[in-house]
């Protein structure tokens, strides 16, 4: 317990072995602290036995008090001295001991800043006097990475992949972060509160008190928001939620973990609650009007209508009051997909919606934010592949793929962007007459999609893909590797609710090949068919064209269908022509 | 030195000027105290110019912690709990807006609540708010206002509502 209050871990270039993840120097009471348990147990023994000053927030007992806990269960001879100071500093941050249960909450994942491609999590402190609809006023912690001056993307993502930024928690009340990720980013919050003994709860919020604003050095892939928090949690007995030795932890797969974990025989999540972003109660509003009040929608939008339109005035109250209700949620929802400036201004006709609601009787009509699936409930992040490849000149291999995370157009789950794709260090290998090879390596791939479920201005479709890796010049060669860079931008269309299309134009530059010299352009076009929620169908096709060497343009068709087996598996069929015709039948498992 | 100066006086004028353009048109209830916003600091220096990667990094280092501090050692004029439901509204005008125009809503309830107006009194305030948000918005000029001026004014519409409906 002792070496998780100070977050010891082992380090071999500490003469103890240990050395605590913060490196704060007010986190420690001894001089050695940092890297010597025995030493900083003994100054804190010594300064927790200490006389009360008249300045009682700097007194140990107020700078550690899940230490002081701990330490009265441990020395009960020294209960009388170990008696708890009135803290005025940590009573006030604390609610005065008004916070009842501890919440973890789930971002999902947002393809506009590397940082957030995974999702993200922090802890919310729920204070039993705020009312249910008064949740936004309970304090959370966060951790991240402290950026002390702007960076670059590229010094960005490789400082905060290779330690180095520090990192901390910071508090703030939750609807700091309703609106930066509901509002301004459009991520769904689902939050998680835990089943846990008001004991449990003190020593949480008390550690939390101790590490508040503390330096750690933070690193993107591990030592990351849900690895620190799940650290949090784990202060408690008998939670165990870091999964162990794996070099990297995806938010999700904490969410996953703390699902399937029980604490003294009760599950360890007690409830969740979803909190929708504006893009999805924008989405579920529109999808709940009839098509004659979307077309209506659409003509005000599009500014072919006027909002007193004598067809707005003719639909009954209600009806009128959806309108309206989904045109002030289409206008903030198109200001925070605009990227163009900083301090941006909602438009006029935003202001003109809602004074048109304003002379409206009050009343919301009933409309229920569907959720698609909750992250906990979904699969694994990792995903493995083993499958039989058959060519049309008679070829048959075995292929091994390995995709350490996250997920592609038929697997996204809610808490991914739906349709698109976003995976890191994915290999494919291919072993065929006792030879292995590597058939492709992606450093990185994006497709960021987005639905247009409203087709309306604003809201049609742009996307974008980036791929970077080794693969395949063309599919009929298997030992003709290149470097390539690759990049589309498009629109996609979701039409209805099982089927999703997108058109995308772009190229790729890469090393030297046969086919395409240095670079080539493309057009490609997909069509996604998602009949249930385990069966999902890609055809896509792509246009080539190499525009060094003059050679003539090729295409390249796909169709790719999977049927997920449980939560755990899945079963592919693909058939790739490129001038020759590749057959794959993979099963996959998630881990 | 000097540059420093000059860079500090440029501030506060700027802060002064994006203040002022809503101070006059807020609609201050006689003796409802100061309005955070234009009395106690808050401007401009509290929407931060949030770098790209700073915004969803996850990084939020104690954003309007140092004016909740600063503002609470002005007892005079301002108190913390007023900084606080000013942040709050800062950061939800929008959400506020528009659940008030509803009619109800999560954001709304926790503004009365910060105001100390509970559930018994929270309907008559919240009509008389949106009556106050009403007239607000009608007014010409409102639409090109600040996001800052439109918090501004809807602390004072809501504070307002408060104390009427809500005294105790």
């Amino acid at each position: 317990m002792w070496q998780k209050l100070v977050l010891y871990e082992a380090d071999s270039s500490s003469p103890s072995g240990l050395r605590s993840a913060i490196h704060s120097p007010e986190f420690f009471l001894a001089k050695d602290g940092t890297t010597n348990p025995e030493s900083e147990l003994q100054a804190t023994i010594n300064a927790l036995l200490a006389s009360p000053t008249d300045q009682p927030d700097q007194h140990a007992k107020c700078r550690f008090p899940a230490r002081l806990i701990w330490l009265l269960e441990k020395l009960p001879e020294k209960k009388a001295q170990l008696q708890p100071l009135a803290c005025p500093e940590f009573s006030a941050w604390s609610h005065e001991k008004k916070i009842d249960s501890v919440s973890l909450v789930f971002a999902n994942g947002y393809l506009g800043n590397p940082a957030s491609y995974y999702g993200h999590i922090f802890l919310k402190f729920n204070d039993r006097e705020n009312a249910e609809n008064s949740r936004l006023l309970d304090l959370t912690l966060n951790f991240g990475a402290i950026l002390d001056k702007q960076d670059d993307p590229i010094s960005y993502i490789v400082k905060g992949i290779s330690g180095g930024y520090d990192g901390g928690f910071s508090p703030i009340e939750f609807h700091f972060h309703t609106s930066t990720y509901g509002e301004k980013e459009l991520r769904d919050l689902w939050e998680y509160r835990l089943n846990l003994s008001e004991a449990a709860v003190q020593m949480v919020v008390a550690h939390s008190w101790e590490v508040m604003r503390k330096r750690y050095v933070y690193y993107f892939f591990q030592r990351n928001c849900a690895y620190r928090a799940a650290e949090l949690l784990q202060i408690v007995d008998g939670i165990r939620v870091v999964p162990g030795n794996q070099p990297w932890l995806i938010p999700q797969t904490l969410i996953q973990k703390l699902a399937d974990t029980r604490l003294e025989g009760q599950p360890l999540i007690a409830n969740a609650i979803y909190h929708p972003s504006r893009q999805s109660r924008l989405y579920e509003k529109y999808s709940s009007l009839s098509h004659e009040e979307q077309r209506l929608i659409s003509r005000i939008s599009d500014k072919t209508a006027i909002l007193e339109t004598p067809e707005l005035n003719a639909l009954p109250m209600e009806k009128k009051q959806a309108v309206i209700d989904t045109l002030i949620d289409y206008y903030q929802f198109n200001l925070a997909r605009d990227s163009s400036e900083q301090n941006k201004k909602a438009p006029p006709e935003y202001f003109s919606a809602l004074t048109a609601r304003l002379m409206l009787p009050p009343g919301t009509p009933d409309v229920t934010a569907q959720q698609s699936g909750s992250p906990e409930r979904g699969r694994s992040p990792s995903w493995v592949q083993l499958g039989i490849v058959h060519t049309d000149a008679g070829h048959n291999s075995q292929l091994l793929r390995l995709r350490p995370a996250y997920y592609d157009a038929l697997d996204a789950g809610s808490a991914q962007v739906k349709n698109g794709a976003l995976s890191m260090g994915e290999v494919q290998l291919e072993h065929q007459q006792g030879k292995l090879s590597l058939r492709q390596l992606d450093l990185i791939t994006i497709d960021s999609v987005n639905p247009a479920v409203t087709g309306l201005p604003g809201d049609r479709g742009f996307g974008w893909k980036l791929k970077a890796g080794v693969e395949q010049d063309r599919l009929s060669c298997r030992h003709c590797l290149v470097g390539r860079l690759q990049g589309d931008i498009g629109l996609g269309h979701q039409l209805g609710s099982k089927w999703f299309a997108s058109v995308y134009a772009g190229g790729a530059v890469q090393e030297s090949s046969p086919d395409y010299d240095n670079a080539f352009a493309r057009l490609s076009s997909t069509i996604l068919f998602r009949p249930t929620s385990e069966l999902g169908i890609r055809m896509s096709y792509e246009w080539r064209k190499p525009i060094t060497s003059g050679k003539p343009s090729h295409s390249i068709s796909t169709v790719e269908a999977r049927r997920a087996l449980g939560k755990d598996y899945d079963v592919r069929l693909s058939l790739e022509r490129d001038q020759r015709d590749r057959l794959v039948l993979a099963t996959g498992y998630y881990w | 030195m000097r540059k420093f100066v000059l860079n500090t006086a440029a501030i506060i004028l700027a802060s002064t000027f994006s203040v002022a353009s809503f101070a006059d048109s807020g609609s201050k209830e006689p003796g409802s105290g100061p309005n955070p916003f234009t009395d106690c600091g808050i401007g401009a220096a509290l929407f931060p110019n949030t770098h790209w990667a700073a915004v969803s990094s996850n990084v939020i280092w104690d954003v309007g912690i140092t004016a909740v501090t600063s503002a609470t050692l002005s007892p005079q004029t301002c108190s913390g709990k007023k900084v606080k439901v000013a942040l709050f509204i800062r950061d939800t005008h929008e959400q506020l807006a528009e659940e008030l125009a509803r009619g109800e809503g999560k954001h709304l309830t926790a503004a009365l609540d910060m105001f100390q107006c509970g559930a018994g009194q929270r309907q008559q305030a919240i009509t008389t708010a949106r009556s106050g948000l009403g007239q607000a918005v009608a007014m010409p000029g409102y639409a090109e206002q600040s996001q800052l001026g439109h918090a501004g004014q809807l602390y004072n519409i809501i504070e307002s509502a408060a104390n009427h409906a809500c005294a105790v």
